[in-house]
Parts: structure tokens; C-alpha cells; sequence
């Protein structure tokens, strides 16, 4: 397959990289200079200086021979020209969009099928907004990812050093009498990510993934010691980007009360007239007075969502240190992504990882019905469609040889039931299938689940 | 700066539009053969000749309004209304001079009904008729009016549009503007005729139905009877006019939604709309409890007479179905209140206007909130739309203002001797366009016993009231003439 992939930011090269190592040609389209040169050194990929919004760049680049064009530059009309070039000049099969703009439903009917067709329109902020909003009210949770429609979910928690988990085993763990159909899939321990087997042991400090059917959660949140939802009352947002609005907006529609934070007066003023019930506050959110002075007291979350990823940080350590139940950091620079857990920020959310993942779902589409990447890629999350050549299907699991560092998290059957498996448990046909693994493992698992033997 | 010719040129029109009006006047005093045959015959001979001449010697350039010159353009037009109307007055033997005149032409023209006249009813049928033409001409704005009828106004109409219409739900219904005027006459001419059938079924003689009807369109409140609309003895009559005032003070763009454009929705739910119908609501039932427990009035009567006044001051029309003046103090000091609190904007009423004195709440909550959210940043709603700090700031300003000129005038009239509760009733009577006051100037009185300057800066609250004080007031800045 070869791809087209506008833009040579830090999302187009997540993409890049791993479309490469799936043996996609890959072409960049990138405007600055000296990005082009480090992307030339970095990446197995052609890469073509120009803007991407110029029909001379995009022919350069072989838009002709393209079978699909990502168009994630940082603007929104350079994206959406870009496709329509791809559209029109060389009617590209399929096409993949990043828009900023909050206009982004309006933008959706736009971007259909009777006029630019673009086959995804990918909004970085509301996806952000959405899973912010999933653990918003959960202190101890710090992602939900939905699978199989929303059927299996899968939670991130850190095991506190009070935990009664610490040093029990994944068989104890099982003998302790867990929801019946839960998993814990992937255990991060410092830069390490671990897919468990029986004889692995929980440590204070990890943070672990645990696969669990939708209607179980409850269940398993009580198990592992998470307290589970409450209603929210009162929740603080630093930094007024669309981000923040959009939270606010949702929010204080939910009768929440909210206060954001803003340091520039005019941009304070802009975002009233946006809002209702939240109070715009023209002060640093990164400092601790005005934090005090605004009651911070007993607030139930604390979202850091300017654009530096330094003041996230620092704004929700502060956030943590006066006792907010629960601090959401945006962080943008994938290698601090780990740090935020390490440091004790409750959940740490980078948009640009969330466009990833919903690019690669969509690329890998087919039977690959969705992914989910980790951190800086050390481990995914794969749901594969079990077709009739696959080898797996119709034997039980124990009998089946899994790839070292890959598990079968759950199973999915057409009926709607979903099963977390034990050894015992068989794949059929038609089941969708949600594998753990360390990304490395990616491509031989695909083509052994998918190619046949 | 100003293109005076254009100016003249565009007065000269406006004055033969006026002498036209003044020739139906004169028509009626033909078939009657009244006393105000002579007046009116010279009054129009003299504006056609007047206007003629400046249209007629006057060749300006070409050239679009710009803000100024719509402000000047206002206010020769309503001054010059004010004249040429005063004309047929003047030399009729029934008023005493020009400032008597000139008082009752610009209370017409203004739509204020303040009378100086002591016996209307001696006034011929020719003279009352062109009284309350007036009004119904000054009630939907001689600008607009004009606007809609003289394409030469053109583009610049704007201007002047803004000057006229400033309230904060004026936004324009069509692209052209001449166009917006003409839909907007139109509902005025239809509420017109409607009310005409109204009255007349309600057993008004046809003559009083038309006066009455010019009248309460405008929300002017000149009568045919010395005690106005009590000299019928009739509900049903009063009924109709209850209505017709209720509706003729709310924003006519909003009627427009509702009655042409079928939207309903945006209607009801207008903050200003829906305060108007409570204000109104809740002032009658205070007023009609008052009334019943003093044993003025009871039951059905009670409402009616309630209802009437309520909503008489309130748009500030001005008719009276009863002497309010014997009425107890609590009803009295409302009914001031409703003075200035006045219809909705961009309707024919005066006053503050509900939907600035809503917004003002609004504006004082926000206060509020500041209070406690030291380094909170608030956005003023109204109707769910943000409203711009720079709207804020002319409608505290225009509400500084207009306390100001009130007051000033009110210590003007009382080192003329008049007692306080003239005094105040008097200027906000004038200035939000209402006629009657309270004390000396009561429904059942007049304004002829005041002194000629008192009787002069009460024109000139009208004027400033009727376009909203900053018009007026800006040609006496420095600012205005420095180019």
C-alpha cells in the first residue's frame, strides 16, 4: 500500500513509522526545510519539501499512485485542500483528515460524501474531550478505552503502595475472586511495559490495564479498591484552548460547576461570551495563590489543558499537593507521557496520541476493527476480526501458541456476548478478538490471526 | 463636514411631504367649512411654498450621509416637524402664541400628548383631525417614514435608521433598508385599520375612531375629549384600546417575526418581550388590588380601570379612563415608575424601555458577580447572546444622561415655582413621550398654566427623549464640529 501523509509533525510520523514497519511505502509531505532533512534521516520514507495544499507538490509527491492520503498538517484548509486535490486530481480511494475547527459537526456534513468525501474527519480535541470526560469523575482510573463497540472496556489504574494488590501474583490475583469475565492486560513498570503471565507480581508504582466487559466495570472497580463514580460539583480547568472550552461546555451542561483558568484578558473575555454558567478567571492556574484564592479546596478534578506541557505538569502536581481529588494533565510531548504517571498526575492525555490511534484504527480497517497504542508504542491493544482462514479459529486457547508477550484480552461474539477467555475458551468464526501485545509483535500476530498458517 | 445644501434640500422634501398631510387636514376643514379653514389653508400654502423653494433653487452634489450628517438630517427634521406643524396653530385664534403652538405641535409630532389646549372640544374638527396626525406621523418616526418614502435617502438610510431606532433589538429584518421601513409601516398601517373597525364597532362615531386611532398607534395619547378616553363611559371602547396600546408598545421588528414571518418562538421567547408581559401583568394586578381594598373600584371595573392606566403609562401613551390623581399614593408612585420604565425598544413608546432597563439588571448582576469573583471575566447575556461591553457602556451612559437632563429640568421648573411633584411628574412626562403627569399636570389638566420658558425646555425633553438624548445632545459638543 502506498500512503500519502501530509504534514511531518509529530502525528504524521507516529503514523509514519508505523505504517512502515507494516511494509506501507510511505511519502511526507512536509513545508519545513529542516524538518525534512530530520525526517529524511529518521524515517524509511520519501519525503517531499513543499506545502500541502499545492498540486505541484502533491504530483511530486506521487498522489496519483497513492491509495490513501492523511492529511494531519496544522492547518485545517492545508488538510482539507490537500484532500480535495487528492480527490479530484487522482481520485484517491480513501481519504484522512485532521480539523481543528470546534465548527467540526458542521465541518463532518461538509466533508461527506457528496462534496470532498473525506473518508474521516478526525477532531483532536473532542477526541481528547471525550476520554477525559469518561474518568473525569474517577480518581483512581486514569484512561477508559472502549472495544468491540463499546461492548469491552479497558480502564488504566496505578496500584498504590497501600494497595491490598501489591505483591500478589496474577494467579493469586485470580484466586482472590475477580469478576468473573477481567484481565489485567498490561502492566507499565517504569519504561517497561509487561504482558503478565501467572507468576508475574504487582508492585507499588505500576500502572496497569485491566480488560473487563462494559457491564462489569462496576464489579471490577470495587474489587480492585477504585472508588467509583461520583457526582461532580465543582472542577477546575487551566488554559483556555478550545479544549478547555469544549470541557467547559460539556461540563457545565451536566450541572457542574467549573472555573477556568486563563492568563490573557482578552482571550478571557472571548471565552465568556462563549460560556454560561462557568466562571471565567483571568489568572494563573500554575500558581498556587491564585489557586488558593479561587477555592481550590475540595474541588473533585483539576484539568491542566494549556498548550505547554511544563505548566500542565507543574499546575497538576500543585493541583495534587492541595488536595484535588483528581489532576488531568494534557501533555503533548509523548516522551513526558510516562512521567506524569510517575510523578502521581491521576491521568496524563496527549491529543496528538489520540489522532494517532484513531488514524491507525481507521488504516487498519478491515479486519482490524480497532487499536490502541500505549504510551510511546511499547504495547498495544489490537482487535482483530476472526475470519474463517485463521488459524486460531475453532481450537481452544491453550492448544493455540501465542506469540511470547501476546494474551487474548476478550472475546467478542456476534451475539453480543463477550467473554474475557481462559485456556479452555475456543474462537469462532465472526468473533472479534482484542489482543494485548508489545508492539514489536504487531505484524506477526496480524498475519498468523489473519493470513491463515 | 456637513453638505448643508444637501441638508436644506432633503428638509424642503420633508416639508412638502408634511404640507401634503396638512392638505388632508385642510380638505376635512373645506367639507366643514370650520374655523380652521383659514389656518390650515395659509399654513399649507406657506410649507409648499417654503419646501418648494429649497427643492427647487438647491442642486447639491450627489453624495452618500455620512454619521453626522444623519444626526443633523434627524434633528432639523423633527424641529422642522416641529414648525411647520405649530403653523396651523399659530394662527388659529384657539392658542395663545407660538410657544403654545410650537409646545402642542412637537408633543404631537413626538408623540407625547401634552396638551396646552384647556377646552379641546371647542377645537374645530379640521384642527383636532391634523392634532392627531401628527401623531400617527411622528408615532413610526417622520425618518422612517421618510426613508420608505423618499428613495433619495438611499443608502446612507442607515444613519439615520441608527439614530432613530437605537434600541438593542433593532437588527434590520431585510438587507435594503428602505425596504425593512416599508414592511415595518405596513404592520403600522394594518394595526391602524384594524383598530378603526374596532373602534367603530365599539360604537365610536368615525371621526373620534380616526383621531383615536392615530393616537394610540403612536402611542401618543391626544384626545378628542378634555377628560380623553372617560368622556365615552364605554368598556368596550376602552377594551379595544387597551389592546391597541398594548401592542402598539411592543417592538414592532418582533411583530413583524410573528405576524409576517410566522416565528412565534423567536417571539415569546425575547427576554424584553417577556418582560414587558410581566411588568404589565404584575403592575395591574398591583394597581387593581389597590384600587379594591381602597374601594375605588371593584371586580371587573377594578381590572379595567387597572389595565387601562397600567397600560396607558406604560406604553407610554397618555389616554386616561379615569382621574388616576384621587387614586392612593402606592398606585400613584407606580405608575411614575412605569414612566420611565416605557414599552420596548424599537416600538412607537418612550421612556427607558424595557428591554435596557432588563439588560440593566442584567448588567447589575453581573456586578454581582464580579463582587465576589474578584478576577472572574463575565459576558452579559441577553436572548442567549452575548451582549458587546461597548452596548454596555452607551446604555449606562444613555441612563446617566437621561437622569441628568431629568433632573436638571425638574430644578429648572421649580425656580419657576412649580411644586415637585409637577415638576418631577411634568419632565418625565415630556421626556419619555407620555402627556400626562401627576399634581398640576394630572389627566384631567393641562400644561397651559406653566411660564413660556418652562413650556420651552419641556419641548426640549421631548426632542431629547424621542431620540434618546444622545442624538440631540451631540451637535452641542465640541467634537461634533471639529472636523
Amino acid at each position: 500500500m502506498r500512503v500519502l501523509i501530509l504534514g511531518g509533525g509529530e502525528v504524521g510520523q507516529l503514523v509514519a513509522r508505523r505504517l512502515i514497519r507494516e511494509k506501507s511505502e510511505v511519502v511526507i509531505v512536509e513545508n519545513d526545510e529542516e524538518r525534512c532533512a530530520r525526517l529524511e534521516e529518521t524515517l524509511d520514507a520519501k519525503i517531499v519539501h513543499g506545502t500541502a495544499s499545492s498540486v505541484k507538490t502533491l504530483e511530486k509527491a506521487g498522489v496519483g499512485k497513492s491509495d490513501m492520503v492523511i492529511a494531519v498538517t496544522n492547518s485545517d484548509e492545508a488538510n482539507i485542500l490537500g484532500c480535495l486535490i487528492a480527490q479530484t486530481y487522482a481520485s484517491v480511494k480513501i481519504k484522512v483528515a485532521r480539523l481543528r475547527t470546534h465548527e467540526v459537526d458542521r465541518g463532518r456534513a461538509m466533508c461527506g460524501k457528496d462534496l470532498l468525501d473525506i473518508d474521516l474527519v478526525i477532531h483532536p480535541d473532542r477526541e481528547t474531550a471525550e476520554r477525559i470526560l469518561r474518568v473525569i469523575g474517577l480518581p483512581g482510573v486514569s484512561d477508559i478505552l472502549e472495544f468491540a463497540d463499546g461492548r469491552i472496556k479497558l480502564f488504566g489504574m496505578n496500584v498504590a503502595h497501600d494497595s491490598w494488590v501489591v505483591g500478589k501474583t496474577m494467579a493469586e490475583m485470580d484466586e482472590a475472586g475477580p469478576p468473573r469475565n477481567s484481565l489485567i492486560a498490561i502492566i507499565f513498570r517504569g519504561h517497561k511495559a509487561i504482558i503478565p503471565r501467572g507468576h508475574d507480581v504487582l508492585r507499588p508504582g505500576d500502572h496497569i490495564y485491566i480488560v473487563v466487559p462494559t457491564e462489569e466495570l462496576e464489579e471490577c472497580f470495587e474489587f480492585m479498591g477504585v472508588q467509583s463514580k461520583e457526582r461532580l460539583k465543582r472542577v477546575f480547568i487551566v488554559g483556555g484552548k478550545q479544549l478547555g472550552i469544549e470541557l467547559a461546555l460539556q461540563l457545565e451542561r451536566k450541572g457542574v460547576q467549573v472555573k477556568l483558568f486563563e492568563k490573557d484578558l482578552r482571550r478571557c473575555e472571548k471565552i465568556a461570551t462563549i460560556v454560561r454558567d462557568t466562571v471565567v478567571v483571568n489568572n494563573d492556574g500554575t500558581n498556587q495563590a491564585a489557586l488558593v484564592e479561587e477555592n481550590i479546596d475540595g474541588i473533585d478534578a483539576f484539568l491542566a489543558l494549556t498548550g505547554h506541557d511544563e505548566d500542565n505538569i507543574i499546575a497538576s502536581l500543585l493541583a495534587k499537593r492541595l488536595d484535588a481529588r483528581k489532576a488531568v494533565a494534557l501533555i503533548n510531548r509523548l516522551d513526558f507521557l510516562p512521567m506524569g504517571q510517575l510523578l502521581g498526575i491521576n491521568s496524563a492525555f496527549s491529543t496528538r496520541l489520540a489522532v494517532v490511534d484513531r488514524i491507525l484504527q481507521f488504516v487498519r480497517k478491515g479486519k482490524v476493527v480497532s487499536v490502541t497504542t500505549f504510551r510511546e508504542e511499547e504495547a498495544e491493544a489490537i482487535e482483530l476480526m476472526a475470519t474463517k482462514e485463521s488459524k486460531y479459529v475453532g481450537r481452544k486457547l491453550r492448544d493455540v501458541h501465542l506469540p511470547h508477550g501476546a494474551i487474548v484480552g476478550a472475546i467478542a461474539s456476534p451475539s453480543g456476548q463477550v467473554i474475557v477467555p481462559r485456556g479452555d475458551a475456543v474462537i469462532n468464526t465472526g468473533d472479534r478478538v482484542l489482543f494485548f501485545c508489545l508492539e514489536n509483535l504487531v505484524p506477526k500476530l496480524e498475519s498468523a490471526f489473519i493470513a491463515g498458517r | 463636514m456637513i453638505n448643508w445644501p444637501n441638508q436644506l434640500k432633503i428638509l424642503g422634501l420633508f416639508i412638502l411631504a408634511l404640507s401634503g398631510a396638512m392638505s388632508v387636514a385642510l380638505a376635512l376643514a373645506i367639507y366643514d367649512n370650520d374655523d380652521g379653514l383659514f389656518p390650515l389653508a395659509l399654513s399649507t400654502a406657506l410649507s409648499v411654498g417654503v419646501g418648494g423653494l429649497l427643492v427647487y433653487f438647491i442642486r447639491p452634489e450627489e453624495r452618500e450621509f455620512n454619521n453626522r450628517e444623519g444626526i443633523m438630517l434627524v434633528i432639523l427634521t423633527w424641529v422642522g416637524a416641529g414648525i411647520v406643524g405649530a403653523l396651523p396653530f399659530y394662527f388659529s385664534p384657539h392658542f395663545g402664541g407660538f410657544t403654545d403652538a410650537f409646545f402642542e405641535s412637537v408633543s404631537g409630532f413626538t408623540t407625547t400628548g401634552a396638551t396646552i389646549l384647556t377646552s379641546i372640544e371647542t377645537l374645530p374638527r379640521s384642527l383636532l383631525f391634523w392634532r392627531a396626525f401628527t401623531q400617527w406621523v411622528g408615532g413610526m418616526g417622520i425618518i422612517v417614514l421618510a426613508v420608505a418614502i423618499l428613495p433619495l435617502v438611499g443608502v446612507g438610510g442607515m444613519e439615520l435608521y441608527r439614530a432613530e431606532f437605537s434600541g438593542a433589538s433593532s437588527e434590520k429584518i431585510k438587507p435594503r433598508i428602505a425596504e425593512t421601513a416599508k414592511s415595518l409601516w405596513r404592520i403600522y398601517a394594518a394595526y391602524s385599520i384594524a383598530q378603526y373597525v374596532a373602534l367603530r364597532v365599539a360604537g365610536m362615531t368615525p371621526f373620534d375612531s380616526i383621531c383615536h386611532t392615530f393616537t394610540t398607534m403612536a402611542t401618543g395619547g391626544f384626545s378628542t375629549r378634555n377628560i380623553s378616553v372617560e368622556a365615552y363611559n364605554s368598556p368596550a371602547i376602552e377594551y379595544v384600546i387597551i389592546f391597541f396600546m398594548f401592542a402598539a408598545g411592543i417592538n414592532i421588528t418582533m411583530q413583524y417575526r410573528l405576524l409576517i414571518m410566522r416565528r412565534p418562538k423567536i417571539f415569546l421567547r425575547d427576554l424584553e418581550i417577556q418582560t414587558y408581559f410581566a411588568a404589565t401583568g404584575a403592575a395591574i394586578v398591583a394597581v387593581m388590588i389597590t384600587l379594591w381594598i381602597n374601594g375605588l373600584a371593584k371586580g371587573e371595573e377594578a381590572f379595567r380601570q387597572a389595565a387601562f392606566q397600567v397600560v396607558s403609562i406604560m406604553t407610554t401613551t397618555g389616554f386616561s379612563s379615569a382621574d388616576f390623581e384621587v387614586w392612593p399614593p402606592f398606585a400613584l408612585l407606580l405608575l411614575l415608575a412605569l414612566m420611565f420604565l416605557g414599552g420596548c425598544t424599537g416600538s412607537t413608546a418612550g421612556g427607558l424601555k424595557v428591554g435596557r432597563v432588563a439588560l440593566l439588571g442584567r448588567v447589575v448582576g453581573r456586578e454581582f458577580r464580579r463582587i465576589v469573583e474578584r478576577r472572574g471575566v463575565f459576558a452579559v447575556r441577553f436572548n442567549d447572546k452575548a451582549v458587546s461591553e461597548n452596548a454596555i457602556d452607551g446604555l449606562l451612559n444613555l441612563i446617566y444622561l437621561a437622569f441628568i437632563i431629568n433632573f436638571a429640568a425638574c430644578l429648572f421648573l421649580t425656580a419657576f415655582g412649580v411644586d415637585v411633584v409637577t415638576a418631577i411628574s411634568a419632565v418625565a412626562a415630556s421626556m419619555f413621550n407620555i402627556g400626562p403627569g401627576l399634581g398640576d399636570v394630572g389627566p384631567t389638566d393641562h400644561y397651559a398654566h406653566f411660564h413660556a420658558p418652562v413650556k420651552w425646555v419641556l419641548a426640549f425633553c421631548m426632542l431629547a427623549g424621542r431620540l434618546e438624548f444622545y442624538t440631540l445632545l451631540v451637535i452641542c459638543t465640541r467634537a461634533y464640529w471639529r472636523k
